[in-house]
Parts: C-alpha cells; sequence; structure tokens
C-alpha cells in the first residue's frame, strides 16, 4: 500500500463539492482510499488516522486543501492525483470562462439595490452563526442550514431575528418552502391555503408532498430547526412563524409538525396554536397531550396530518390511493421465507421518516432498536451492527461527520443496505426514497446499485424490499420513473412512509400476519 | 414583522452548497452564490476579535475620520536640506534604513552594503571592513525611516549629510523626508559603494540638491499629489513606474531651474541627470504618501495601515490606532521576472520602504492604471483589474484625487483596514523591485509580493485588546 498527501494552501471549496470528488477519484482502479478536504480539525484527524499525516497538515489551516490517496500500487496513486487535479481544476476553467458578478461576503450583496432578502447559509457549523448574524443585521432572513451551531449561538440569532422583525430558519433546517419558493431540500408543491411549521426536515417534505397529491396545496412551509422546541430554545422561531402565519391571508389551515417538544415548550406551542384564531393540525408523533385541544386537531403520522388539513381546508375528506402498491412481492416473498428471516431493517436518509417507522412498530408492539432511539432501552451495542428490528437514520451525525447528507450523496447507505440484506434473520428492507430539490439527481438509480449486488450475493435467499417516496409530480428526478425503476426491481412502493412501516410491522416477526 | 416576507419575491443568496444555488437558479428565483471561504482563515481568536472590533462603533468613526484625513491630504515638495537638519530624531551618529528596525547581526547583505556605503560617504570609514568595525563598535545608531517621518526606496538608507527632498502636507501641517533617487544600476539603495556610486552622492549632494534647493525657492512649492493624480492617467502606478510623473516634474523644475541662479555646466548636468532616470519621482511619490499616512496615525480605535515597510528580512506594519508598534512578520520572496543572467538565488527578500505607495493605494492598489507594468512584474492586463479590485475589498474607501481610468475613474482603494484584510485573507498587493541578495550588485528584476499574514493577526488582536 502507497500513501501520500498533498497540501495546497488558500484553496477552499465547499465540503460537498470535495466529497464528490473524493467519491469519484476513489472508484478508480487500485485505488484504496481518497480524501479531498479542507484542512478543519476533523479532516486532520481522518487523515491521521489513514496514517498519512505530515507535518504539513499539522500546521494546515481550514482555508487550505488537502488530498491524500492511499492506493495499491504507484501508478495509481499518480492517476489518483491527477484525477483530483483534474477534477478541481475544471470548475476554475468554468468559473473563469463566464465573465459573471462575483460577490464573497453578505455584506456585499447586502448593498445591491436588488433587495436580496434570504440567505441560505450551508457553511460548515462553526462559521455559520457569524454570517447569519450579519445577514440578519441586514435585514435579511435565514435559512440554516447546517448543524453545528451552538444553543447559545441559536439562541442570540434567534432574539437579533425577533428583534428585527426577521425570519430565522435553524440552524438544522433541512427544508421551506416560502412564498412557493423550495429551500434547500424541498419539493415543487402546488400553492395553496395549507401553511405548514415544522421542526422537522423530511416531516415537512412527507406532508408537503401528501398534501399535493391530495390536490390541495401550501401557502409557507417554514422549518423551525431540529433544536426550536428543546426547553433552552424554547420555540422561539416556532412561536413567532405561528404569529405570522396566523397573518397570513393565504394560510386557512395551520399544521404544526415536530418530534416530541420539551414540554413546556409544548405547553406554549399549543396555547399559541389555539389563538391563531384558525384551524390547527398537531403531528407529534404519538405523544398524547393532556390538555384541552380545543380547535386543535391532534394526529400520530403524517399522513393522517395531511389528510386531516386537507379535509379542514376544502370541507370534503379526501382518499388517498396506493395507487403503485402491488401484492405480487409480498406473496412472492412470503412463499420464499425462511424461518430464521424474522426482522425488519430500515436503513434511512431522512430522520422524520425513520422516527415515523419506529413509531408506527411500536404502536404495535414491537420491539426496536436505533442509532436514534425513542428511548433509551431502544439503542444499539454497535450501531454499525443491527439487532432485532433496526431502524438506522443514516443522516445523524455520527454518520455524516465530514460527509455530506445521505439524501445528496444516498451511496453513504449502500454498505449498510447491502450488508443487512445479507444477515440471515433478515425479512424486510424498509428503505426511504426522497426526491426533490437539494436531493440526489437519482437517488433509486443509487438504491438499485446497493439493490442488485445484495440480490446476487442472497442467490436464491429473497427478502422483501419495501420503498416509501416522498416526492411529488413535479420534484425534477421525475416521480413516476423513479417508483417504475423500484417496481421493476421488485419493489413494493407504499404512498407514504407509515403505510410502508405498517406492512413491514405486519410482516415482522410477532406482527399481525 | 415576518408576515412582511409573505407575497414578497424570495431573491436569494447562498452560501456553502453550491447545489441550492442552481436549483434556485433552475425555478427562474434571483440567486448569487457567495464565493465563500471561512473568514480570518478559520482562527477562532481572530474572528472573536474581528466581531469586537465591528461592533465598535468607535472602530468606524475612527476609520472614517482616517480616510477623510488621507484625501485631504496636500502635499508640496518645498525644499531640499541636509538630513541632519531636517529629520526630527537625527544625529550625526544616526543610520536610517528601509522597514522596521533591525539589528545590523540580522541585516541582508544590500542594507549592509549600504550601510557601508553611507559610512564611507560622512568620512567615517574608508573601506567596508572599517565601516564594519564601526558599527560593531557600537558607536552607530540604527532607527528605521518611518519612525523619523521619513522613507527610502531599497535599503532606505540616511545618514546625516545626505540631502533630503522635505514635503510638506499643508492640510495638517506635517512634513516628511525622502533621499533624492540616484539611479539605476550600482547605486546605494542596493547596497553598492563603490566610488563611482560614492562620486554620484558627493555631487547629488554639492551639485544637485543645491540647484534644486534654490529652483525650489523661486516657486510655492511643487503639488506633488497632482503630478501623481495626473500620472496615473498617463500609465504610471507610481511605484514601479514612474516615467509619465517624472516627466512631468521635469517640466515644473526646468522654469524654475532656468529662473535660479545655477551656473550653466551644472544646471545642464542637473538637467541630464533628472531626464535620465525614469525613477526620479518614485522618492518624491513615498514622501508625499508618507506625508498623507502620517496625517491619519494615531487615531484612537483606528484600524486603517499607516505604513506598510520591508528591510530585506522583516516585513512591518503600522496601525492608526496602535501609534508607533510594529508587527512584523519574515520578508517574502517576490514573484516575478528576472533580469537576464540572474537567477531565483540571487534574489534578496522584499525590501524597502516604497511600498508606502501601496499603503496610500497606489502602487500594485493601482496596478489597472498602469496596465504597461503588468509585463514587467511578469503578468497579463487582465491581472491588473484583478489586482486593483480585489483591492477595494480590504480598503475603507477610495481616493478622492487619484483615481484608475479603466475602473471608470473610480478613485484608487484607499485606506488598507486590518479586519478588511483579516475577514477576507486578501493580503495587500504589492508591486516591487527585487535587490540581489549580495551587497553592490543592483536590481535583479521587478515583481509581486504580499506582507505575512501575521503582521496583520497580531495588529488585529492588539487592537482588540486595546478596544476591550
Amino acid at each position: 500500500m502507497i500513501k501520500r498527501t498533498l497540501v495546497r494552501e488558500n484553496f477552499y471549496s465547499d465540503s460537498v463539492a470535495l466529497m464528490r470528488i473524493s467519491n469519484k477519484v476513489s472508484t478508480l482502479p487500485d485505488v484504496e482510499d481518497v480524501l479531498v478536504g479542507m484542512a478543519t480539525e476533523l479532516n486532520r484527524e481522518l487523515v491521521e488516522s489513514l496514517g498519512a499525516t505530515t507535518d504539513e497538515v499539522r500546521a494546515a489551516s481550514p482555508n487550505d486543501l488537502i488530498v491524500t490517496v492511499v492506493a495499491q500500487n504507484q501508478e495509481a496513486l499518480e492517476r489518483a492525483f491527477e484525477e483530483v487535479e483534474a477534477q478541481l481544476t475544471r470548475k476554475h476553467v468554468e468559473s473563469s470562462d463566464v465573465e459573471e458578478a462575483h460577490y464573497d461576503s453578505i455584506r456585499e450583496v447586502a448593498g445591491l439595490e436588488a433587495g436580496y432578502n434570504m440567505a441560505v447559509v450551508s457553511v460548515p457549523g462553526a462559521y455559520a452563526a457569524r454570517e447569519c448574524r450579519i445577514a440578519l443585521e441586514n435585514d435579511i432572513n435565514v435559512f440554516l442550514f447546517s448543524d453545528n451551531v451552538t444553543v447559545d449561538e441559536e439562541i442570540a440569532l434567534k432574539d437579533l431575528a425577533r428583534e428585527r422583525g426577521l425570519l430565522m430558519m435553524g440552524p438544522d433546517c433541512g427544508t421551506a418552502l416560502i412564498n412557493g419558493v423550495p429551500l434547500g431540500f424541498a419539493n415543487v408543491v402546488r400553492k395553496g391555503p395549507i401553511g405548514i411549521v415544522a421542526a422537522s426536515g423530511t416531516g415537512l417534505q412527507h406532508v408537503t408532498c401528501l398534501i399535493d397529491a391530495l390536490g390541495s396545496g401550501i401557502s409557507q412551509g417554514v422549518g423551525v430547526g431540529g433544536r426550536d422546541l428543546s426547553s433552552a430554545v424554547g420555540g422561539r422561531t416556532m412561536l413567532a412563524t405561528l404569529d405570522a402565519i396566523g397573518a397570513d391571508p393565504e394560510t386557512e389551515v395551520v399544521i404544526i409538525l415536530s418530534k416530541p417538544p420539551a414540554p413546556e415548550v409544548a405547553e406554549k406551542v399549543l396555547e399559541k396554536a389555539k389563538g391563531l384564531g384558525k384551524p390547527v393540525v398537531l403531528c407529534l408523533f404519538g405523544r398524547e397531550i393532556q390538555a384541552d385541544l380545543s380547535g386543535v386537531t391532534l394526529c400520530s403520522d403524517m399522513e393522517a396530518t395531511a389528510l386531516a388539513a386537507v379535509t379542514l381546508a376544502t370541507g370534503t375528506e379526501p382518499t388517498l390511493k396506493d395507487r403503485w402498491y402491488s401484492e405480487e412481492p409480498v406473496e412472492a416473498f412470503q412463499a420464499a421465507r425462511g424461518a430464521e428471516q424474522q426482522f425488519v431493517r430500515g436503513i434511512f436518509c431522512g430522520g422524520t421518516v425513520c422516527d415515523e417507522a419506529m413509531v408506527t412498530f411500536r404502536s404495535q408492539g414491537l420491539s426496536i432498536h436505533s442509532n436514534i432511539p425513542l428511548s433509551p432501552g431502544e439503542g444499539l451495542a454497535d450501531v454499525h451492527v443491527s439487532e432485532g428490528n433496526t431502524f438506522i437514520d443514516m443522516g445523524d451525525d455520527f454518520f455524516t461527520r465530514g460527509k455530506p447528507h445521505p439524501m445528496i450523496e444516498p451511496s453513504l447507505r449502500n454498505q449498510r443496505i447491502i450488508s443487512d440484506a445479507l444477515l440471515p434473520d433478515t425479512a424486510v428492507m424498509l428503505l426511504d426514497v426522497e426526491l426533490g430539490y437539494g436531493s440526489h439527481p437519482d437517488p433509486v438509480g443509487v438504491l438499485l446499485e446497493a439493490v442488485a449486488e445484495a440480490k446476487q450475493r442472497l442467490g436464491e435467499r429473497q427478502v422483501l424490499w419495501i420503498a416509501s417516496i416522498v416526492g411529488t409530480e413535479g420534484d425534477p428526478q421525475g416521480l413516476e420513473n423513479q417508483i417504475g425503476r423500484l417496481r421493476e426491481n421488485g419493489f413494493v412502493v407504499s404512498v407514504s412512509n407509515v403505510r410502508a412501516a405498517r406492512l413491514a410491522a405486519k410482516l415482522a416477526k410477532g406482527g399481525a400476519q | 414583522m415576518i408576515a412582511e416576507l409573505w407575497g414578497q419575491p424570495i431573491k436569494a443568496v447562498n452560501l456553502g452548497n453550491k447545489d441550492f444555488y442552481e436549483d434556485l437558479v433552475s425555478q427562474g428565483v434571483e440567486a448569487i452564490h457567495l464565493d465563500w471561504k471561512p473568514v480570518a482563515n478559520g482562527e477562532h481568536a481572530l474572528i472573536a476579535a474581528l466581531d469586537l472590533l465591528d461592533s465598535d462603533p468607535k472602530v468606524a468613526r475612527a476609520n472614517q475620520t482616517a480616510l477623510e484625513r488621507i484625501n485631504a491630504a496636500q502635499t508640496f515638495l518645498i525644499d531640499i536640506q541636509p538630513a541632519l537638519e531636517a529629520i526630527p530624531g537625527m544625529t550625526a551618529d544616526t543610520i536610517l534604513h528601509a522597514g522596521p528596525p533591525i539589528t545590523w547581526e540580522r541585516m541582508s547583505g544590500p542594507v549592509r552594503g549600504a550601510v557601508c556605503g553611507g559610512l564611507i560617504f560622512e568620512g567615517r570609514a574608508t573601506t567596508y571592513e572599517e565601516a564594519e568595525a564601526l558599527v560593531l563598535s557600537g558607536k552607530v545608531h540604527f532607527s528605521p525611516c518611518n519612525e523619523h517621518s521619513a522613507v527610502g526606496p531599497m535599503a532606505g538608507v540616511i545618514t546625516p549629510s545626505m540631502p533630503v527632498f522635505v514635503v510638506e502636507n499643508r492640510s495638517q501641517g506635517n512634513r516628511s523626508f525622502s533621499t533624492l533617487n540616484e539611479g539605476l544600476g550600482k547605486v546605494l539603495r542596493f547596497g553598492a559603494y563603490g566610488d563611482e556610486v560614492l562620486t554620484r552622492l558627493a555631487w547629488m549632494r554639492d551639485v544637485l540638491a543645491p540647484a534644486l534647493k534654490k529652483a525650489l525657492a523661486q516657486s510655492e512649492g511643487i503639488d506633488i499629489k497632482s503630478i501623481a493624480a495626473q500620472a496615473l492617467h498617463m500609465g504610471d502606478e507610481v511605484h514601479n513606474r514612474n516615467k509619465a510623473a517624472t516627466s512631468l516634474l521635469i517640466r515644473e523644475l526646468i522654469p524654475l531651474l532656468l529662473e535660479a541662479d545655477i551656473p550653466t555646466q551644472e544646471r545642464i548636468e542637473v538637467v541630464r541627470f533628472i531626464n535620465s532616470n525614469d525613477h526620479f519621482f518614485l522618492n518624491l511619490s513615498m514622501a508625499s504618501a508618507k506625508a498623507t499616512l502620517a496625517a491619519a496615525e494615531g487615531i484612537e480605535g483606528c484600524s486603517i495601515v499607516t505604513v506598510l515597510c520591508r528591510n530585506g528580512t522583516d516585513f512591518g506594519i503600522q496601525v492608526s490606532g496602535l501609534p508607533g508598534r510594529w508587527f512584523t512578520g519574515p520578508a517574502g520572496d517576490v514573484k516575478g521576472l528576472l533580469f537576464p543572467g540572474f537567477t531565483e538565488a540571487d534574489k534578496n527578500p522584499d525590501l524597502g520602504d516604497s511600498a508606502i505607495t501601496e499603503t496610500l493605494g497606489l502602487g500594485g492598489f493601482s496596478m489597472a492604471a498602469s496596465i504597461a507594468i503588468v509585463q514587467f512584474v511578469g503578468g497579463e492586463p487582465k491581472d491588473a483589474l484583478v489586482y486593483s479590485r480585489k483591492m477595494y475589498r480590504i480598503t475603507e474607501g477610495s481616493s478622492s484625487t487619484y483615481s484608475i481610468p479603466m475602473l471608470d475613474f473610480r478613485g484608487s482603494p484607499t485606506g488598507i483596514d486590518i479586519r478588511k484584510v483579516i475577514e477576507t485573507g486578501i493580503l495587500p498587493q504589492i508591486n516591487t523591485g527585487i535587490a540581489h541578495r549580495e551587497a553592490g550588485i543592483g536590481q535583479v528584476g521587478a515583481g509581486l509580493v504580499t506582507p505575512p499574514w501575521e503582521c496583520f493577526s497580531e495588529a488585529l488582536l492588539a487592537l482588540a485588546q486595546a478596544q476591550s
């Protein structure tokens, strides 16, 4: 094995672009490991762990680029470095060909007459708060995608936003739909009378997609960030947004969607909801609320939430057809099922869909294990090793340290899909596919690579593949094409995540078969 | 009110993942993708210092004041006097040099050569060895030109009996000083000290200086700022290219020289000398910049740079709000073109006080006005535009007098703000000559160089500490 590391000073590039280069170059023959990244503390440690660090690496700053290659032979090593160079420079040729205006800071943009009003921030968390503060100080609303922002910073930003009457979405906000414009990970949905405020990224996406499928639409979709409803942050953005949504003439029905919040915050949110003067649908994923719910409809899953909201908005109760479902793969699997195939393995890109699947299993009395346990007894001894019914959120920090989110780069879960499908006790593979802006251009294509390899290695043995889809007809990936290819490859495709989870639960050992 | 956002068209500025920008653009949303990188090289102590200084309204006011004073400057060449008479703090045992303070032990070749040449010129020694012995005996006092309102190109050596230009800034009443330019080739500022050099220095003291002094006595002073401003429109950046400015100066001087009572032969020699040296104006450009920037020194809280200079070993900067303090780092390697016959190994590290022109927004900052210089320092014409445009991002504002035709006559980038340097990671662009590392060989090329980062990072931390 040969290793080499080079440092290029002052060569900043976004981590997602660099990850793509790493991924691409690591597919070259005889190349074992490739790291192309900024010299952050994390990446320096990664180089160290590859046994390829140098004094230059130790002295490098986060604005310096590190390239490390581990290869089986000299030739492969050289080829890898050439390819990295080609990928890095290609970008430069492209950008210098075009004579376009060039901006480096929010202040410069704030000085323009055009009136920029939304900052979409996905820079590393350690630097994100400062950029957001500058945006807010310059009267620009913020959509903060980054995580690793401290609670203190979050509170300070949200207080500054309140002072200035601005919207501060995030940190760790994956999705929003403001005035019909999707920000971050978001789907193309119809405009309509339903406003959503959510402390859950894929949750907001899934509910808006279901509402679109039901023929209604969205006025505003606001993500508040995963930590907004904690005791420390106290629902600052949620409460401020509910006031604003209450004042929005286009919003007739309001949905509030969150993983179970801190109780005292839930109380405040509920009080605010009751005072909006508009019907409110509240989804806290099965969390019971011992309080007067007058005027507020409580739902326990996202499909029910979408149905309730559309019913309130249109006055008629719609039905959601399971239009892609087919019984054949289920029957074929049942016929071939081995006695040891007892458990469901859910490998998710989206955190909220993972949560919802777990809540569904729990409600049916099935035991579950997860890297993001709902309660302490439901953890995994080793998050890399599935046991019993296992639900893995591949978007959790543990897996994404130094890597893009699996919705951007779904190949990050392929290895886990293959190894879990091959476990002798696996009966069902439960998988999510997120379409829309921000997501990978062909998530099904990436998923099917793993499925093909798993099937080949499984040989005669069968597992049942179940997929839930978050997406709409309008999404750039093409909904029917993505679903068509899943079905051609033997997937059962459910129209909602909770239905996929219910089907999987039915097939798990101890489920209602 | 957040509710005001509903119904407004979204116009987005994206920083981080470029896909989010491309998604917005593909939907027809007006969006800008920032070419973002971590501020302050990602160093958290510096970011904290930036936040502190950015939130202090006193700093913003101080910088505005500095820019106003810089723009208000009116610099006139009024006289020529011996250094001992003119320069405050000059003594018979003092030798001034370029850059921040330095000891003999750490001096580079050309500076040592110039020091010894200066001592021979003063009659304190007859050989290099004698001069060195005198220095080592401790009888010579070294001091940076910049600590005496003076500036000198390259080695920047000023000895007591050398004649110096006296430039007055009439808006603040302060004065600055610089030597007279000797020309190219074997000259003291590159460390040469042979007979040819000493003979020329003596002639400059005995003929050139008295003649120019008499000429100046015929005038109310020569407006140096105005000449520099015109020269910018004629292809000079008044650091590395001074052809136009020298010509304009000659136009001013000729009538005065003709009117003054100067023996004809001397008058001919004086005019020939000035006319043969494209860089004659350089020392005036520097003195004028010094007189301008000195007026902005010592404003409390001010983060504007007032000195950029090098002694061939260290680069040093001074900041208005921290008067008298030096922030130094190793002098850089100048990247550019070498004259035929020289190699990289011949280059001395960055040297001279001439970066005072960049401190004022001329030189490398005004490259866009001097496309002709680009080839000399090894680049393409469009590079000149890029360099100048970039410098606006680290300056408080622009000049009200110096303007750049190619940039739609925009004022040159003025008032280097250490906060902006640290925030953007953009270092001031200096356009400079390269000295041979051995004494007395002369200029070996020209090119571009930037100051070391630590000059600015340490100054920023010190200013934040002073303000907290």
